[in-house]
C-alpha cells in the first residue's frame, strides 16, 4: 500500500506543466444528463494538449493562453466542438444517436465505458422494467438479460428467484447480492421451507419486494468476473440497481407523475370435471345415495365427509340436500344433484392495482435532489386479500467545494399486507381443496354463507348429516376471511457519502451504507376451523452498515492511461427473531393475541451477528483506447469462520481487444473480443463452527427443562469456499448500429463447498458441516439486437436474450452419490443433487419401458414402476430465451417481449391427489368405445374402464436395478377408471412420473401499447405525456400438461424448486399507465 | 490541510493491518447443559417417536388389528408412508443423546459438572438400558442396523461413531450389525447395566419412567432381559436360557408398582400422544379393529357365506361367550350405544360410507395425562407361565395384573378369572395378546415369534361384520397392497435414504433378508 501510494506521488509530480496557460474545467455528460466518464477532451488542433473526464464526468486541465475550441469525444456519441469562455468553464452534453452501446455501471457503482470492460455487462433501463407496471424488480428482469434465468410466482407480492449463470452451491443459497445506489439490500425470504416445497406455507414474498421499480434508473446484471470486487457475497453474481437522481448540471426543476390502473385474473388452472359429483356411489343405495331419515321423512344425502370426488353423475332430476341444504331453523332444503353454476375460478376475485407516484427534482450547476413518494394499493385475487405501500425517498447530492462532494440518500418503505394465499400440502391451503381433495358440485357462491347468525362455520365437508362440524376442509371462504395472515414491514435504507479530492486526480470517498428492517408476521387459525384454533406471532429485525472508503486515482500518459482503487469495507449484520406461537388453542374467539392462549405460549428466540471486513484493490491500463487489462484483489476475515481459518482472499483478472480500432470500416461500428478469470471465496452462515445444545421450545416437562444434541454435528476445521469463473466474449456492433451482438462462453465452478453434508442418520446425526463437493456451470449467453427497420417515423427493433446453462454436480463427497434437498410430500420424488447430474435432480419411480420406448403394463392392466428411485429429470431448464420486439410509429410504440423456457421437469402433487380424488377432467373421460370410463368394465361393448396406452410384456431386473422387457404385445386389458386414477399414487407402487411434467413454456410475458402525447398542446406547460395499455402473462403455450404452469411451483427463493404440492393458479394482468413530466 | 489528507492515507493503512475479526459465539444456545434436561428430553422424545400416531397408530396397532384405520386404509393394508420407515432416523438421534450423557459422565472434564444430575455410574446405567430398549426396538422392527455399544471395541459396530471421536476416526457410513450381533450385546449390556447400578448414590435427575429411582431400574434392567431373551430363544436357546436366568435370579417385577410406565401432561403441548391426535390435531382415523373387537366381544371372526363359521386360516375365539370387562375400558361405545369394530377399509369413500364403528375408550384417546405402558408386571407373568410349561397360576396373575392396570373392579376380575379357559399356548398368547393392547409393537413382535393370536383376519381372506343397530351383516375382503405377503407383515423397510447415504453397507444387510428389503422377509429370531 505504502509503495502504491509512493508511486502515486511520483507520477503526480512528474506531470505537471509549466508554461504559460490558462485553466479550463467543466462537466462532460450525455443527453440524459447522465455524467461520462473517460471521455476525451482535447485542445483542437493540439491533440496532445488533453484529458479525459473523470468518475463524475468532470475534467479539469490547463491549456495555452491562446486556445480557443475544445473538441469533446466519446465513443458512440457525436463529437463536439465548444468555445472556451472567458471563465474557462465549459459544459457539454453529447449526443448519442443510439442507445445500443452506452456506459454501464459496474462494481462499486463506477460506470464505465462498455468497451473498456473485459467481461459482460447487461444494462436494463429502468423505462423498459416499468412499462408493463411491473410490482418488483426481479421479475421485471425476466427474459430481458442473458445469463440469467428468474421464476416468478405471480401470488400477490409473491417470490421470485434469479439464477445468473447457474446455481453455484449445492446447499447455500444461490441468489445474487443486489446493490441499490451502493446498499447491499437484503433480499431474505420468510416463507419457510413449506411453501416452496409442497408442505404448505404462505409465500412472503422476497424482501427486495420492497424496492420500488418506478424509481429505477438502471439495471446493470454483473456476472462472473465482473462481480469479484463485491467479494464473498457476488459468488452468484450482482444486481447493480441505480435510481433516479436527478442530473446535475441540467439545471431546474422538475415533476414527474406516474399513475397505474392494473387488473388480475386467474391466468391458468388445471381442468377439473363436471359430470360426477362428490362422494362414493353409495351400494344399496338410492340413485347412489344414502337414505337419511329425518323428522318422518326421507332424503338423499351425499357423502359430506368424504373429500373425493367419485359420487353419483349429474341428475337434475334427482334431489339431494346439498351441504347447505340445512337451513337454521331445522328445515331442510333438497335441490338437484347438477354440476355448480359458479365453480372454482369464481373463487378468485379479479385484483385491483392502483398505484399513484410523484418524483420532484430540483438540480443545479452543483447540486442534485430528489424527493419521490409513491402509494400503491391493492385488493388481491384471494377474497380478503390486500396490500398497501408507501415508498418515501429523499436523495441530494451537492458539490460543498471543488474537492468536497457530500452525496446522501434515504428511503423508507413501508408495506401492510392480508391475506397472502397459503400453498401447499395444509389446512389453509385452499388450492388443495379444490385441485386434490375435494367435492365437485359445490357452487361458489353457495359456498360465500360461510358462517351461521352465531358465527359457526359452515362447511361443505361436514362430519355427516347430523354433525355440522368440518371434518378435513374448511369452507374456503371462511379460510380466506377468518383464517388470513397479517404481515407488515418497516424497511429504511440509505447511505451517506463523503468524497475529497485530496490530489490531482487522486479521491478518497468515504461512505455508510445502512439497510433496517423490521417484518411483523401474525398467522391465525379461527376457532371453529378444522384444525385447533392458533394464532401465531413472529417479529423480525435485521440490519446491515458497511463502512467504506475508497481511494481512486486516474492518469493519463501518452497512449496509456492508468486507473487505480485501494478501498476499505467493514460490514456489520444483525437478526433478531422473536416469535411466539398459542399451544393448546384460543380461549375466546376473535382475540389474536399470544395471552389469549389456552396454555402458555410457546417462545422462540434467536439472534444472530456477524462482521466481514475486507480489502480490495484494483488497477487498470489502457493502450491507445483498444487494448485493455484490469486486475483486482480482495481480501476478507469473516466472524462466521474459525480464528485460525478466517482470512481468505481472491483476485480477478479481465482485458480486452478493441480490434475495430485498428481498421476503419464503416460497417463495423465497435469489434472486440475479451476475456475474464475471477475467483471469489465465501463464508458460512453464522454458528457453524462449535457445537452448542439445543432448547426444546416446548420448554419443562415433568418440572424439568429440556435441550437435546442437535441433529447437524459442527466443524471446528471449517474453511472457506471457493467460486472461480471464467469468460471470453465476443462484441460487434454492425451496419452504422443496426446489429448489436454481444456473445459470451461462461464457465465457473464452485468447489470446497461449505454444506451440512446428508450423512447417514445411523451415526446419530442427519448432516455434518463440511467443505466438500464441486459444482460446474458451462454455458453460453447470447444478446442479440436488431434494428430491421429503420425510417423516418417507423423503427422496429428486436432483441434476443438467449442463455444455456449445463450444470453439472462434479464432486460430492467419499463415496457418496447423492443429497437430498427436499422430499416431496408423501415421497413421490426427492429433489437431490446427484453426482454427474445437473443440478436439482427430481428422483422418484418411474415407468418401465421396452426398447422401443413403450411403457409396460402388468398383467392387471396397470402400469409398471421401476423398483427403486430413478433420476427423471432435473427442474432446471436447459435454456432460456427472452423475445423483445418493439416499433414506433410516430408517437405510438408496441412493445412484446416473449419469455421461452425449454428443458426442466416439475413434480405435481395437485395432479396425484386430484386425479386420485376424481377431480380431474381426465377421471370423467371416455374410452375408445365411446363409454364412460366411470363405467363398469365388462366383457362387451358397453364395457366403461379404460385401456391404458402401452405394451405387456416380460420384465427381468438384474441386481442393480437393471431391466429388461420381452415379449411385448400390445396391451388389450380394459381397467376401471377409477382403479387408474387412484393409481396415480406412487404408495400403491405405480410410478410417481406419473405426475412429473415438463416445465417448458412460451409466454407473451409483457405487451405495451404506448402514445406519447405531443407536448405541443400543452403549451410547454407539460414536458412530457405518455399513456400506456399493457398486460403481462396474458398468453402462456407449450405446456406439457394443460392447466399445470410450471411457474405455479415458483414460490421461494431457495433451492427447493420444482414440487408443488397444493397449487394457486397462475394470474395474467393489465392495465393502464400515465405518466407525466412537468 | 495537508495534515489532514497524511491523517486520512494513515488511517487507511493502519485499518489495513487491523482487518481481522474475532469468530462470534453463538449467543442463542449453551455450550454445557445438566444432563438432566437431556436424558428428559431424549426419554419423552422416544415415548413418543415409538407410540405416535404413524409409528403405532397407522402402523404396528393396524398390522395387529387391535385398530383399524377409519379413513385412508393404506397402512391396514400395508402400504407404510416412507416416513413411517423414517422412524429411525428420529430414534437413532435419541440415541446420540443417550450416548451423549454417558459420555458426559465419562469425559474426565466433564464428569464432575455432569454427577450434579445423579451419579456417573447411575446415568451410564440407565442410559445403556435405554439404549437396549431403543436398539431392541429398531432391531425387531428392520432386522440388521448399524449398532453400538458402550464400551466396545467390536469393529462391527459402527453406528453413532461421530460425536467425540477425531475426525479421521468418524464413521459417517457404518456397517450393519447382524442381529444376532446386536441381541447378544443388548443381553450383555442389561446385565452389567442392573450391575453398574447402585441405589446408595443419587439416581438419574429428570427421569420421568421411575423418578430416579434406581431400585425400580434395576427391575426393568431384568425384566426387559427376560423379554427380549424369550423372543430370541428359537434362534439362540443357550443364549436366551442364561440370560433369563440370570435376570429372575437377579429379580423382575413382582407387581403393577413395578411397570415401566410414561405419562404425560394434561397441557396440549406435552399431552398424550393419542391426545394430541384427537384433541389438537383434530383427527379421528383410527376406530377399534373388527378381529380385536370380536374376540373382546366373545364373539368369533367369521365368513362371509353364513355369518356363522370362522373363517378360514383363523381360529374360533378361545374366549368365546366371555365378554371381556377391559372392552368398555379399550373402547367407546358408538352413537347408538354398541361395540361395533372397523373393517380393513379398502379406500377411504370405502371407509367414509361406514358410521358405526367404536373409537378407543376415553382413558386412552381423552386423557391427556394417558400413561405408555413400556413394559409390565402382566408380560412378565404370562413370560414365567410360557417358561413353566403354561403355568395357571402366572396365567391367572397376568390376566389380573392386566386387568388392575387398567382399572377394572375386582369382582369382574374374580367373575372372569373364575370362567376363563384353562392355560395352554393358545390362551396364554391370545390373553398376552389382549393384555398387549396399547403396546403394538410387543405384540407385533410376540406374533412374529409364536403365530398368536389366531384370531387375526387373515391376509386375503374375506370376512363379515355385523351392524347391530341396522340388524344387517357387511361382506368384506382383507387385501393385502403387497401382493407377496402371506402373513402379517414380518419387518419394516430401511429408510430410502439409506440407499443413498448409505448404499454399500445397506445393500450387505439386505443380501442376508431371505427376500431383500421387503415387508416379508423375516427376521432372525423369527423362526416359527
Amino acid at each position: 500500500m505504502k509503495k502504491l501510494l509512493l508511486l502515486l506521488f511520483t507520477v503526480i509530480l512528474a506531470s505537471s506543466g509549466m508554461m504559460a496557460q490558462k485553466m479550463v474545467h467543466g462537466t462532460v455528460t450525455d443527453d440524459s444528463g447522465e455524467a461520462l466518464i473517460g471521455a476525451s477532451v482535447v485542445v483542437k488542433g493540439n491533440p496532445s494538449n488533453g484529458t479525459i473526464t473523470d468518475l463524475d464526468g468532470k475534467f479539469k486541465m490547463k491549456v495555452a493562453n491562446d486556445a480557443k475550441t475544445l473538441v469533446v469525444s466519446f465513443i458512440g456519441y457525436t463529437p463536439m466542438e465548444v468555445e472556451i469562455g472567458p471563465s474557462g468553464e465549459v459544459m457539454v452534453s453529447l449526443a448519442s444517436g443510439v442507445q445500443l452501446e452506452n456506459v454501464v455501471v459496474t462494481a462499486l457503482g463506477l460506470p464505465k465505458e462498455k468497451k473498456a470492460l473485459g467481461y459482460a455487462v447487461q444494462e436494463v433501463g429502468g423505462e423498459a422494467l416499468t412499462k408493463a407496471n411491473q410490482t418488483d424488480a426481479i421479475s421485471a428482469l425476466s427474459g430481458r438479460v442473458s445469463g440469467v434465468q428468474i421464476s416468478s410466482s405471480t401470488n400477490m407480492g409473491g417470490s421470485s428467484r434469479i439464477l445468473i449463470r447457474g446455481a453455484n452451491s449445492i446447499t447455500q443459497g444461490n441468489q445474487p447480492l443486489f446493490i441499490v445506489d451502493g446498499i447491499p439490500m437484503d433480499n431474505s425470504n420468510f416463507s419457510g421451507s413449506g411453501a416452496s416445497s409442497g408442505y404448505g406455507g404462505v409465500d412472503f414474498g422476497n424482501l427486495m419486494n420492497d424496492l420500488n421499480p418506478d424509481e429505477i434508473e438502471s439495471v446493470s446484471v454483473l456476472k462472473g468476473p465482473a462481480a469479484a470486487l463485491y467479494g464473498s457475497r457476488a459468488a452468484n453474481g450482482v444486481v447493480l440497481i441505480t435510481t433516479k437522481k436527478g442530473n446535475k448540471g441540467s439545471k431546474g426543476f422538475s415533476v414527474d407523475f406516474t399513475s397505474k390502473v392494473g387488473f388480475e385474473s386467474v391466468a391458468t388452472l388445471p381442468k377439473l370435471q363436471r359430470k360426477y359429483g362428490g362422494g362414493a356411489i353409495v351400494s344399496g343405495g338410492v340413485n347412489g345415495f344414502k337414505q337419511v331419515e329425518y323428522n318422518g321423512q326421507k332424503y338423499l344425502a351425499p357423502q359430506y365427509q368424504v373429500d373425493e370426488s367419485w359420487g353419483p353423475k349429474y341428475d337434475a332430476n334427482v334431489k339431494v340436500v346439498h351441504w347447505d341444504g340445512f337451513k337454521e331453523d331445522g328445515s331442510i332444503e333438497t335441490r338437484p344433484w347438477v354440476a355448480p353454476v359458479h365453480d372454482v375460478e369464481d373463487f378468485w376475485d379479479r385484483g385491483l392495482t392502483l398505484s399513484n407516484a410523484i418524483g420532484i427534482s430540483k438540480t443545479g450547476a452543483d447540486y442534485t435532489t430528489r424527493f419521490a413518494y409513491k402509494n400503491t394499493k391493492v385488493a388481491g385475487t384471494m377474497p380478503n386479500s390486500s396490500m398497501g405501500k408507501n415508498d418515501f425517498k429523499l436523495a441530494a447530492d451537492v458539490n460543498l467545494s471543488e474537492r468536497l462532494n457530500i452525496s446522501s440518500n434515504l428511503n423508507f418503505v413501508k408495506t401492510n399486507t392480508i391475506g397472502r394465499p397459503t400453498l401447499g400440502y395444509t389446512d389453509n391451503s385452499v388450492g388443495q381443496k379444490f385441485f386434490q381433495w375435494g367435492q365437485r358440485q359445490l357452487d361458489f357462491e353457495r359456498l360465500k354463507a360461510y358462517k351461521t347468525s352465531t358465527g359457526q362455520q359452515r362447511t361443505w365437508n361436514r362430519q355427516s348429516f347430523f354433525d355440522p362440524t368440518p371434518k378435513y376442509s374448511d369452507n374456503p371462504y371462511w379460510t380466506a376471511y377468518e383464517n388470513a395472515p397479517e404481515d407488515s414491514r418497516n424497511r429504511l435504507f440509505g447511505s451517506l457519502s463523503a468524497s475529497y479530492e485530496l490530489l490531482k486526480n487522486l479521491k478518497l470517498k468515504g461512505s455508510v451504507y445502512g439497510d433496517y428492517y423490521n417484518y411483523l408476521i401474525r398467522q391465525k387459525t379461527a376457532i371453529g376451523s378444522q384444525s385447533q384454533s392458533a394464532f401465531s406471532e413472529a417479529t423480525r429485525e435485521n440490519s446491515e452498515f458497511n463502512y467504506e472508503s475508497v481511494l481512486t486515482y486516474t492518469k493519463e500518459f501518452n497512449d496509456f492511461s492508468f486507473t487505480g482503487l485501494a478501498g476499505l469495507n467493514k460490514r456489520v449484520t444483525r437478526y433478531d427473531f422473536l416469535s411466539g406461537n398459542s399451544s393448546g388453542g384460543l380461549i375466546v374467539p376473535g382475540v389474536y393475541n399470544l395471552k389469549n392462549s389456552v396454555s402458555s405460549a410457546i417462545i422462540n428466540d434467536y439472534t444472530s451477528e456477524k462482521e466481514v471486513n475486507s480489502t480490495f484493490f484494483t488497477v487498470g491500463f489502457d493502450y491507445k483506447r483498444m487494448l485493455y487489462l484490469e486486475g483486482s484483489y480482495r481480501t476478507d476475515w469473516s466472524s462466521t469462520l474459525p480464528d485460525d481459518n478466517n482470512k481468505y482472499s481472491y483476485p480477478s483478472i479481465s482485458g480486452s481487444f478493441v480490434f475495430s480500432e485498428l481498421f476503419n470500416l464503416p460497417w463495423l461500428n465497435l469489434g472486440k473480443i475479451r476475456a475474464g478469470w475471477a475467483e471469489v471465496g465465501s463464508d458460512t452462515r453464522p454458528y457453524n463452527v462449535f457445537a452448542t445444545y439445543g432448547y426444546n421450545s416446548s420448554g419443562a416437562f415433568m418440572g424439568t427443562p429440556r435441550t437435546f444434541v442437535k441433529g447437524s454435528l459442527l466443524n471446528e476445521d471449517l474453511k472457506s469456499e471457493t467460486t472461480r469463473s471464467r469468460e471470453v466474449g465476443l462484441d460487434l456492433i454492425l451496419f452504422n448500429r443496426r446489429v448489436d451482438i454481444a456473445f459470451t462462453y461462461f464457465s465457473n465452478t464452485t468447489f470446497d463447498q461449505i454444506m451440512p453434508l446428508q450423512i447417514s442418520n445411523t451415526t446419530g446425526y442427519s448432516s455434518k458441516y463440511i467443505n466438500a463437493g464441486e459444482m460446474s456451470n458451462k454455458g453460453v449467453e447470447l444478446s442479440l439486437n436488431l434494428v430491421p427497420v429503420s425510417l423516418k417515423d417507423f423503427e422496429w427493433s428486436l432483441g434476443f436474450n438467449y442463455t444455456k446453462v449445463n450444470n453439472k454436480l462434479e464432486k460430492l463427497y467419499g463415496d457418496l452419490k447423492s443429497l437430498d434437498i427436499q422430499r416431496a410430500p408423501f415421497g413421490g420424488v426427492f429433489l437431490r443433487a446427484s453426482l454427474g447430474d445437473t443440478y436439482g435432480m427430481l428422483w422418484g419411480t418411474d415407468f418401465i419401458y421396452d426398447k422401443n420406448g413403450n411403457k409396460v403394463i402388468d398383467s392387471d392392466g396397470f402400469y409398471m414402476a421401476t423398483p427403486s428411485l430413478v433420476p427423471l429429470g432435473s427442474v432446471l431448464p436447459d435454456y432460456t430465451l427472452g423475445i423483445t420486439n418493439s416499433f414506433n410509429y410516430k408517437n405510438f410504440d408496441l412493445n412484446v417481449l416473449f419469455d421461452i423456457r425449454k428443458g426442466g421437469i416439475f413434480y405435481s402433487l395437485s395432479h396425484m391427489w386430484g386425479m386420485y380424488s376424481g377431480m380431474y377432467e381426465e377421471t370423467a373421460g371416455v374410452n375408445d368405445k365411446g363409454n364412460e370410463i366411470r363405467d363398469p368394465v365388462t366383457d362387451g361393448d358397453d364395457t366403461g374402464g379404460l385401456i391404458l396406452e402401452g405394451v405387456t410384456g416380460t420384465v427381468t431386473f438384474d441386481d442393480d436395478g437393471n431391466y429388461t422387457v420381452t415379449e411385448t404385445k400390445p396391451n388389450e386389458k380394459y381397467v376401471s377408471g377409477k382403479d387408474w386414477a387412484q393409481g396415480h399414487y406412487h404408495g400403491f407402487g405405480y410410478p410417481s412420473a406419473q405426475s412429473v411434467f415438463k416445465a417448458d413454456y412460451i409466454k407473451l410475458r409483457e405487451l405495451t401499447f404506448g402514445y406519447t402525447l405531443p407536448t405541443k398542446m400543452f403549451k410547454g406547460f407539460v414536458k412530457s405525456a405518455r399513456v400506456a395499455l399493457y398486460g403481462k402473462n396474458l398468453l402462456t403455450f407449450g405446456l406439457d400438461k394443460e392447466g399445470f404452469d410450471p411457474e405455479m411451483t415458483s414460490n421461494g427463493s431457495g433451492n427447493i424448486q420444482g414440487i408443488e404440492g397444493g397449487l394457486q393458479p397462475t394470474f395474467k394482468s393489465y392495465g393502464i399507465i400515465l405518466n407525466f413530466n412537468f | 490541510m495537508k495534515n489532514i489528507k497524511l491523517l486520512m492515507v494513515l488511517s487507511m493503512v493502519l485499518l489495513l493491518f487491523g482487518c481481522d475479526v474475532d469468530y462470534k459465539d453463538n449467543p442463542n444456545e449453551p455450550t454445557s447443559v445438566p444432563t438432566s434436561t437431556i436424558f428428559n428430553n431424549t426419554l419423552k422424545n422416544l415415548v413418543d417417536n415409538t407410540r405416535n400416531g404413524f409409528s403405532a397408530g397407522r402402523f404396528t396397532y393396524c398390522t395387529m388389528q387391535y385398530w383399524q384405520q377409519s379413513e385412508y386404509g393404506d397402512e391396514d393394508r400395508y402400504v407404510y408412508r416412507e416416513s413411517m420407515r423414517q422412524n429411525q432416523n428420529n430414534l437413532y438421534n435419541r440415541l446420540a443423546n443417550f450416548k451423549e450423557i454417558i459420555d458426559l459422565n465419562t469425559g474426565e472434564d466433564t464428569k464432575a459438572l455432569a454427577a450434579a444430575s445423579g451419579s456417573n455410574a447411575n446415568q451410564i446405567a440407565v442410559c445403556r438400558i435405554m439404549m437396549a430398549y431403543t436398539f431392541d426396538y429398531m432391531a425387531s422392527t428392520w432386522g440388521d442396523i448399524p449398532y453400538y455399544s458402550y464400551g466396545s471395541d467390536n469393529p462391527d459396530f459402527q453406528a453413532l461413531h461421530v460425536s467425540g471421536y477425531p475426525v479421521e476416526e468418524q464413521i459417517l457410513s457404518p456397517k450393519y450389525a447382524t442381529q444376532e450381533q446386536i441381541y447378544t450385546d443388548i443381553l450383555k449390556e442389561l446385565s452389567e447395566s442392573a450391575k453398574q447400578l447402585d441405589p446408595n448414590s443419587p439416581g438419574m435427575a429428570g427421569d420421568n419412567l421411575y423418578g430416579g429411582d434406581v431400585q425400580k431400574w434395576k427391575l426393568f434392567a431384568n425384566s426387559l432381559r427376560l423379554r427380549i431373551a424369550n423372543k430370541i430363544k428359537g434362534a439362540n436357546p443357550s443364549l436366551a436360557q442364561a440370560a433369563m436366568n440370570e435376570a429372575l435370579a437377579s429379580g423382575v417385577f413382582t407387581s403393577n408398582a413395578d411397570n415401566a410406565m410414561f405419562g404425560y401432561e394434561s397441557e396440549d403441548k406435552n399431552a398424550s400422544m393419542m391426545y394430541r391426535a384427537w384433541h389438537v390435531n383434530n383427527r379421528s382415523d383410527f376406530a377399534i379393529g373388527h378381529s380385536f373387537m370380536t374376540l373382546l366381544k366373545g364373539e368369533n371372526l367369521v365368513d362371509t357365506a353364513t355369518h356363522v363359521n370362522v373363517v378360514a386360516g383363523a381360529n374360533p375365539n378361545p374366549f368365546k361367550g366371555m365378554v371381556d370387562p377391559r372392552l368398555p375400558i379399550y373402547a367407546k361405545p358408538n352413537s347408538k350405544g354398541n361395540y361395533v369394530g372397523m373393517f380393513i377399509a379398502e379406500s377411504s369413500s370405502d371407509a367414509a360410507t361406514f358410521t358405526y364403528e367404536s373409537l378407543p375408550g376415553a382413558a386412552i384417546i381423552d386423557d391427556p395425562t394417558y400413561s405408555e405402558t413400556l413394559l409390565e408386571y402382566a408380560e412378565i407373568c404370562f413370560i414365567l407361565s410360557e417358561l413353566n410349561n403354561w403355568d395357571q397360576g402366572w396365567y391367572e396373575k397376568g390376566i389380573r395384573a392386566s386387568m388392575e392396570k387398567w382399572g377394572v373392579a375386582s369382582d369382574a376380575i374374580d367373575a372372569y378369572i373364575a370362567a376363563v379357559p384353562a392355560a395352554s399356548e393358545e390362551n396364554v398368547l391370545t390373553q398376552k395378546y389382549i393384555a398387549l393392547y396399547m403396546q403394538g409393537q410387543a405384540s407385533w413382535a410376540e406374533y412374529r415369534r409364536t403365530g398368536y393370536p389366531k384370531t387375526l383376519i387373515p391376509p386375503f381372506k374375506d370376512y363379515a361384520l355385523y351392524i347391530p343397530s341396522e340388524d344387517r351383516w357387511l361382506n368384506k375382503a382383507f387385501n393385502p397392497l403387497v401382493k407377496e405377503v402371506t402373513d402379517l407383515p414380518y419387518r419394516m423397510r430401511y429408510p430410502a435414504q439409506e440407499q443413498t447415504l448409505n448404499g454399500d453397507n445397506r445393500k450387505e444387510a439386505v443380501s442376508r433378508l431371505e427376500n431383500g428389503d421387503v415387508i416379508y422377509s423375516k427376521l432372525w429370531w423369527d423362526v416359527n
